[in-house]
């Protein structure tokens, strides 16, 4: 029976959308979180979320073939975090100084830890940002508590093998860490 | 002994994400391979130090982590208010008669406007028979330019499209022009010579 290029063209436009719908239920919030830890902006984190989303539902070719897009999706949004990041690197140099300023005048014990978190944050953001962008997508997702089958199903590779870029993402983090800033934590 | 194992399962080990009997062939290999004990211990460690770090990134559940441009700082708005009810209290003061008591059903005329005023776009002229309420807050609150007055100084950045002027005393006997947006924020200020006090 032949199927009516209208009826057809509708139907398979339900089922993309259907698609990206499923997606947006399953690792929105998700990565959300994961964005917001990167930019440190929640707000903003939902935009750049939003707007993968809005990316995916303008691909149908990628909707209708049969790939798992959790990889892609998270990918997409790591390098616009790290994009952002990018672009705010003005403004996280002006934090980071001001946060230094802040330790050093701070008088009160919490808020001298809560600064010198802040100043902290900073610094991660930074190194984050030189590292590979899968690796910090891997830190981050780790961070979030994600296990390792679901690390495997958003970067698209073998359960197996996130042990291994586990360690050596940790091991080039832990060298850039401490290259920049010293045995400070 | 058994096999050394790759550092990619010593650290899914690590985390206890390897299959149940494979948990158990790493355990007993680490108990007698010191090498790969001492790595084991090189990636628990990092794990902790890295983990540690990731951790200041966490972002609490429906809180912004950082508010973005808020319009009025909370020391303005405690300022604003404050400004605001010195002012309130400016004009009662200028509406209650000093020598009389106050009448709520019959208001003394106010002092006719000096001569050396200027109020070129003023709404009406004062009344020359005794007002009511109303007119004599209009009068009192009506912006008037001053000679040689001292420039308003913008309490923030945005553009004020309209407001009013008030007149108030600050602490020390310094008299002050303030100007109040609609929304009642106080978005400039001068201050006000002793020549310029009474007009």
């Amino acid at each position: 029976m032949a199927l009516d290029p209208a009826t057809a063209g509708e139907s398979g436009h339900s089922r993309t959308a259907a698609r990206v719908e499923a997606l947006f239920r399953q690792h929105y919030g998700r990565m959300v979180s994961m964005l917001a830890r990167l930019t440190g902006d929640r707000s903003h984190s939902e935009e750049i979320a939003s707007d993968v989303f809005h990316k995916l539902s303008q691909r149908p070719a990628l909707l209708a073939s049969g790939d798992d897009l959790a990889a892609w999706i998270y990918r997409v949004a790591t390098n616009a975090g790290l994009d952002a990041l990018r672009t705010n690197s003005r403004r996280r140099q002006h934090e980071e100084a001001a946060a230094s300023d802040a330790v050093r005048l701070a008088s009160q014990p919490n808020a001298l830890d809560h600064l010198l978190a802040r100043e902290r944050a900073v610094r991660v953001r930074g190194v984050l940002e030189s590292l590979k962008p899968r690796d910090a997508q891997l830190l981050l997702l780790r961070s979030s508590g994600l296990a390792y089958r679901e690390l495997a199903e958003t970067l698209g590779v073998e359960a197996t093998s996130v042990g291994t870029l586990l360690a050596r993402a940790e091991a080039e983090f832990e060298r850039r860490y401490r290259a920049r800033y010293g045995e400070s934590v | 002994m058994s096999q050394c194992w790759p550092e990619g399962t010593l650290r899914a080990y690590l985390d206890g994400e390897l299959p149940a009997e494979e948990m158990r062939q790493v355990a007993a290999h680490l108990e007698g391979c010191p090498p790969c004990g001492r790595l084991h211990a090189e990636l628990s460690v990092r794990a902790s130090y890295v983990a540690g770090l990731m951790d200041t990134l966490a972002v609490p559940v429906g809180l912004p982590a950082r508010r973005r441009a808020p319009r009025v700082s909370g020391s303005w708005v405690w300022t604003g208010a404050a400004v605001a009810l010195a002012a309130g209290l400016a004009i009662a003061a200028m509406l209650i008669p000093k020598n009389e008591p106050m009448k709520m059903t019959h208001m003394p005329p106010p002092a006719p406007a000096p001569e050396t005023r200027i109020v070129p776009q003023g709404p009406a002229e004062i009344p020359l028979t005794a007002p009511t309420r109303q007119q004599a807050v209009t009068v009192a609150r009506r912006p008037r330019r001053v000679a040689n007055a001292d420039p308003f100084i913008a309490l923030d950045d945005e553009p004020i499209e309209s407001g009013i002027v008030m007149r108030v005393e600050l602490p020390g006997s310094t008299p002050a022009d303030i100007v109040f947006s609609p929304d009642g924020r106080a978005r400039a200020v001068r201050l006000v010579k002793g020549t310029q006090r009474n007009y």
